[in-house]
Formats: structure tokens, C-alpha cells, sequence
């Protein structure tokens, strides 16, 4: 079972992606921010990077070149949007991943044994 | 959602008795086959159109690289239609002009002139999947 995280995209012109809040897997081995099937990429197209400057994965199986638009990202209850990138593979389905450029900026908390990911807030003293 | 009635006139006998064991097998209606049959025919028809676009866009930014960059560096530019559409000094901006293009393009390009290059990652497959 995977720990997820509530994730909200948006594309490049702001407007809301149609799914709206998803439960994104976490996947600590994905240097990116969000990947994306294929037919839900399409959305975000209009605010893609040139071909040239897609970002090309190390994986176990080789070189793996993913297309890479520009997004925003609303994590949990949160306000705040942040630019991010949304990818998915040149070829191949592609999945839906939250990596380490969204995990990065935020504390989440991994709790194995009761199978509970949460977002952890800043709290002032 | 409303859900409507539709006949359909002319369809080949074989081709539909075909549909319907096809559609027995995996536990569906017909009806449920004929939406997911239209979805993706549908979805085909988007992605072509987006392919084209995005070939368009990217010979544009390839033939154009080096004056846009000269020109604009620092700057959001967008290109869309196979054009260039403006630079612009935040991606705020820039997303606020893709938004206001008419007819609605499939594919733009949205980068940072000057700042935006190859990069390298890694996606090691799943590292939290067990």
C-alpha cells in the first residue's frame, strides 16, 4: 500500500485540474514533482517546455525521457500555490506520482504500521 | 449526468454480435461499450491534434531559439499556433495570455528564456510500492 499525498493541480493559466483533489502516491525514488498518465498530461500541454529542455530520467531499465509542462500545486488544505512540474512519459502510460520536488518543501509524516502519510504544519512558539 | 436513448441505423450484423459477446465477456452493457468506444475516439482525436500543435510549436522555438533567447532573456515567452505570442515578465502573466488565446490552442510552449535548460533526473521505480 502506498502513503499518498492530497495533492490539487492547476495548470500554467491557473484553471483547475478537472479530477480536482487526488490522493497522489509517494514515491521517494522520483527526483520530479508530478507525474501523470497520459490522458491526463494533456490538460497541462499548454504550458509545456520546449522539447529540448524535457527532463530525461536515470531509471533501472535505462534512459527515460518524460515530456514536462509547467503547474501548479495545492498540497492538503493549504493556500498556497506553487509552480511545479507535471510529467509523463514520452512513451508509455505514465502513472500518477508525487516525487521529491513536491516531498522536499513540506514535512510528511510516513507511519508504517497504521498506514497513515500526514502533511506536517509548521507550528509557532 | 442525463443519460439519453440512441438508435443506431445501418450497423453491420457480424460487427455487432461481435460487440455484444465482446461486451458479455467483460461484464458491460452495450450501452457502456458505446461510451467507452466514443471516449476514446474522442481522446484520439484531441491527442492529434495536440502532437501536431506541439510539432508546430517546437519547430518554431527551435528555428527562433537563439534571437528569442537574445531578445527576451529573463523573460516568460510563450508560443502557440505554431507562432510566437509575447514575452512576459512573470508566469503569471504568461498563464493569463495562454488563458485569453482564441481559439484555445491544444499545446503551448511556456518557457523561461535563458533559465530553463536540459535536466537530469532519476526515478529509481516505486521506491514505496511494497
Amino acid at each position: 500500500m502506498h502513503p499518498r499525498l492530497d495533492i490539487t493541480l492547476y495548470n500554467a493559466a491557473k484553471e483547475l485540474w478537472p479530477r480536482g483533489k487526488v490522493l497522489a502516491p509517494i514515491d521517494t525514488g522520483y527526483s520530479g514533482g508530478v507525474m501523470l498518465p497520459q490522458q491526463e498530461y494533456q490538460f497541462f500541454m499548454i504550458g509545456e517546455l520546449p522539447r529540448r529542455f524535457w527532463i530525461e530520467y536515470t531509471t533501472l531499465a535505462g534512459p527515460l525521457l518524460m515530456k514536462t509542462a509547467r503547474a501548479f500545486v495545492r498540497t492538503g488544505d493549504g493556500n498556497e500555490l506553487e509552480e511545479t512540474r507535471v510529467e509523463a512519459p514520452q512513451l508509455g502510460a505514465g502513472k500518477l506520482l508525487a516525487g521529491r520536488m513536491i516531498l522536499k518543501k513540506r514535512g510528511v509524516l510516513l507511519d508504517g504500521p497504521t498506514h497513515i502519510s500526514c502533511l506536517m504544519e509548521p507550528q509557532a512558539h | 449526468m442525463h443519460a439519453l436513448t440512441l438508435v443506431i441505423k445501418n450497423i453491420d450484423e457480424r460487427t455487432l454480435r461481435e460487440l455484444k459477446a465482446q461486451a458479455a465477456r467483460r461484464g458491460l452493457t452495450l450501452a457502456q461499450v458505446f461510451e467507452e468506444a466514443a471516449s476514446a475516439w474522442l481522446s484520439r482525436n484531441d491527442q492529434a491534434a495536440a502532437v501536431t500543435e506541439t510539432d508546430a510549436d517546437n519547430e518554431f522555438y527551435e528555428s527562433n531559439m537563439a534571437q528569442l533567447e537574445a531578445e527576451h532573456s529573463g523573460s516568460y515567452l510563450v508560443i502557440a499556433s505554431g507562432r510566437f505570442i509575447g514575452a512576459y515578465e512573470s508566469l503569471e502573466t504568461a498563464g493569463k495570455a495562454i488563458k485569453a488565446l482564441s481559439p484555445r490552442p491544444a499545446h503551448a510552449i511556456l518557457t523561461k528564456a535563458g533559465a530553463d535548460s536540459q535536466q537530469v533526473g532519476e526515478w529509481l521505480g516505486g521506491s514505496l510500492e511494497q
